[in-house]
């Protein structure tokens, strides 16, 4: 229900048994290992080329199964738990026949490469045929003969029509090829007698002159050719398509490969932070305190000749935090390590935020309908998906917010947007009800707060503090929130003067001995009641998350029924939007009950109490990203 | 029906256009902007294009908010089903005045907002497990969305028809 105590652990092994050691320690998954300081020349060093080709292996891998997972007979989903692996597939260490396929899919690829550079450079040579197909002869035969000349070009439309009628009757023959966007492409023969003329001419109409692409072959056939390279090339793209398609199969192999090659990175990782002299390696890590015994045990069968030496923590040391909770608060760790773990020595927040976090976003949530689908379906929906240890915690946080949510909406009674009975909280009609339970849900949340940093200085034997800073602050408030109240006005009065002065001449105590300087750090703390004044108003987002779950619900009820009141299309169609609008709606909202609950523990909760800085737990082991361990 | 209106249900409907329209507007300006650079980074690191999803539609519920004065407006006065009730002049302008608050500040914090999220997924682009940061950090703009849309409320459900 706390911090998990880490012990350090050292272990001297003989050489040749120290990768064996790692595995068995990766299977265990229980020890961080940390480098081993030792004199230089001793370190590690001696598998770094090892580790930058499993690096580069891995690389392949990863790329291969991201060609092929589009062929992937099998069709991953959302809704599809992971495959299962045996353990032993995860260690090992045969990959040739997986390499032969990466090699397969790499050459492949190398060809559809060059098959796409192959196409593009036909592409640009038909593109410069299109021109001059209707020329006859192969360009080749385009030659000046004693008496002529050949000019090819183009020009603009309406000036080569002049040319022409222009030219009529003289030793010149213009045949017009072709015409794409008013630009004419054309031959002349021209007599050398009127060539000098002739060009005068063709410049001052905007000739560019140009010519068909060399060769023995006409444009025409020239672009035939072209065609059937393309026809060829379109078969390649299928053979290579297709051979791709036949490489999928090879997908569960390649995956395995991965992790295996990932596990393999893991524990060459593991064996740089060792020491090594020529027969003899050392090791040391942190291991949580319960795996200790177990791990011995069978160390001790296994290991024989290995010395191990556990011992506790010094002061000058920083383990790393690992929390560990009931199966009730578990999933809720979720939402700590989103924001920080714990600092070494302090209390895990866990246990006294969960009950909060699950009531905030049933506040917010607010609808006992959304409240009921999510606590049924989402165990079944673990059931079904089998999801990983992150994702399931979070599954398991919603159905609790779920469950929250139900009795909330009971509360404001909202079911699916309607309010059948009479209802607790009525937040659209009378609303200052229900916002004076916000605050007052945010001053007990704030509260608890300040009481686990009342317990964290109590188990710093420091119960002083715990008066000067939490209880007094507790005094304060609560005091000035019974100066609302006529009957208990003087109480109140006294509970807030006394609780004031007691953080006036207190709140310095650190800092000096100087009683006015003293007084002036009090002062200051005390002009805090205006950040007590925004945490607090900062809850009335629970009030208006609520309210707009419950508008829109109801909002569509209405469109809903204006739907279905106009005959069988519109009641097919209302229970369309009914049942989409929903689902939106509980999407939208849940979401930002999910993030808004997260702030006000973040900020408001995590505020008056909370240190942050411990390093989390990394321990050797499996982590595997395509499959599932089978245990 | 048109000619039956009062001065004071036009200006009702005003205010309706005004919260819907103003935060609406910020709204959708705001997830587009985040989703330019979710498409962005996406480019980059498509791994961590499920977790931007969520970065890009926090800017969204802005505009939430003001269609939701605008509804609770329409319910008030009757216009959704049944008979539109009689607006007077004074409240019709105490109801456009009432949802300035969601309006505004709908839009400037939409704006503000879908700027730290386009930052925050930047950095999820670099740092993929920081996006529960990142979603916080996002959320803490929408705190005065929240505020203004509490305030609206509260003042349009003041405003009384008879």
């Amino acid at each position: 229900m706390a911090i998990v105590d880490m012990q350090r652990l050292q272990a001297l092994t003989m050489k040749r048994d120290h990768t064996r050691l790692l595995q068995f320690l990766q299977r265990a998954g229980c020890v961080q290992l940390i480098p081993v300081e030792v004199d230089e020349g001793q370190a590690g060093a001696l598998n770094h080329e090892q580790k930058l080709t499993a690096e580069d292996t891995q690389n392949r891998i990863k790329w291969t199964i991201s060609r092929l997972s589009k062929y992937d007979a099998e069709k991953q989903s959302m809704f599809k738990p992971l495959p299962l692996a045996p353990r032993e597939a995860l260690e090992a260490d045969n990959l040739i026949s997986v390499l032969q396929v990466v090699e397969q899919v790499e050459e492949l690829m190398r060809r559809s490469g060059e098959k796409r550079g192959s196409e593009t450079r036909l592409e640009q040579l038909e593109s410069q045929l299109i021109p001059w197909l209707n020329l006859d002869i192969p360009a080749d035969e385009l030659k000046a003969t004693a008496t002529t000349r050949v000019l090819t070009g183009s020009m603009p439309n309406r000036k080569l029509n002049d040319m022409i009628s222009a030219w009529e009757g003289r030793p010149v023959s213009i045949s017009q090829l072709s015409n794409i966007s008013a630009t004419a492409y054309f031959l002349a023969v021209v007599h050398k007698s009127v060539v000098e003329e002739f060009l005068q001419d063709l410049r001052a109409a905007g000739y560019t002159p140009a010519a068909p692409q060399t060769g023995k072959l006409t444009p025409k056939d020239q672009m035939n050719a072209i065609q059937q390279d393309r026809t060829a090339l379109e078969d390649e793209e299928k053979a290579i398509e297709e051979q791709l398609r036949k490489l999928a199969v090879h997908l569960p192999d390649l995956r395995l490969a991965f992790e295996a090659l990932s596990a393999k990175k893991a524990r060459l990782q593991a064996q740089e932070t060792m020491a090594h002299t020529h027969s003899v390696s050392m090791l040391e890590g942190w291991i949580p305190k319960p795996s200790v015994e177990p791990l011995l045990d069978a160390m001790r069968s296994e290991f024989p000749t290995t010395q191990v030496l556990v011992s506790d923590p010094t002061d000058a040391d920083d383990p790393p935090v690992l929390l560990q909770n009931n199966a009730m608060v578990r999933p809720y760790e979720a939402v700590v390590e989103g924001f920080a773990l714990p600092k070494n020595g302090t209390m895990d927040p866990t246990p006294a935020m969960m009950p909060f976090f699950a009531c905030f976003f049933g506040m917010m949530v607010s609808d006992a309908g959304y409240g009921l689908m999510m606590a049924l379906l989402i165990p079944i929906l673990v059931k079904i998906l089998k999801p990983s240890e992150g994702a399931r915690k979070i599954f398991w946080i919603l159905c609790g917010g779920g469950v929250a949510t139900l009795f909330w909406g009971a509360m404001y009674n909202t079911w699916f947007g309607f309010s059948p009975w009479p209802s607790v909280f009525d937040p659209v009609n009378n609303s200052l009800p229900v916002m004076g339970l916000c605050i007052g849900v945010g001053a007990l949340h704030l509260f608890a707060g300040l009481m686990v940093g009342a317990v964290q200085n109590f188990k710093n034997k420091d119960p002083m503090s715990a008066v000067y800073d939490q209880f007094s602050w507790i005094a304060l408030i609560v005091g000035l929130g019974l100066l609302l109240l006529p009957q208990t006005k003087e109480i109140g009065k006294w509970m807030a003067i006394i609780s004031a002065g007691i953080i006036l001449v207190t709140a310095g105590r650190e800092k000096s001995n100087n009683p006015i300087k003293r007084l002036i750090s009090g002062f200051g703390a005390l002009y805090n009641i205006t950040g007590w004044i925004s945490d607090l108003l900062s809850y009335m987002r629970l009030f208006g998350m609520g309210l707009a779950t419950g508008v829109i619900g109801m909002v569509i009820n209405r469109l809903v029924g204006m739907l279905t009141s106009s005959g069988i299309i519109g009641m097919v169609i209302g229970a369309v939007v009914f049942v989409g609008a929903h689902l939106f709606n509980a999407a939208i909202n849940t979401l930002g009950a999910y993030v808004h609950s997260c702030r006000l523990q973040y900020i408001e909760f995590f505020g008056k109490f909370y240190e942050e800085g411990g390093k989390p737990f990394k321990p050797l082991r499996f982590a595997p990203r395509y499959v599932r361990i089978h245990e | 029906m048109l000619e039956q209106l009062t001065i004071g249900q036009i200006l009702a409907f005003v205010a309706v256009f005004l919260s819907t329209f103003i935060a609406g507007y910020g709204s959708a300006k705001a997830v587009g902007l985040a989703g330019q650079t979710s498409a962005g980074v996406s480019t980059e690191n498509p791994e961590v294009n499920s977790k931007l999803m969520v970065l890009q539609i926090l800017p969204g519920t802005q505009g939430i908010y003001g269609f939701l004065i605008g509804v609770i407006i329409m319910v008030n006065i009757g216009a959704l089903g049944g008979e539109l009730k009689a607006v007077g002049l004074y409240e019709g302008i105490a109801l456009v005045a009432a949802v300035l608050p969601v309006a505004i500040v709908g839009y400037l914090s939409a704006m503000h907002q879908s700027k730290v999220a386009s930052a925050g997924m930047l950095m999820v682009g670099q740092h993929p497990d920081m996006s529960g940061k990142a979603i916080t950090m996002t959320v803490m703009v929408e705190t005065y969305a929240v505020l203004a849309l509490l305030i609206s409320f509260i003042l349009v459900n003041s405003v009384k028809f008879v």
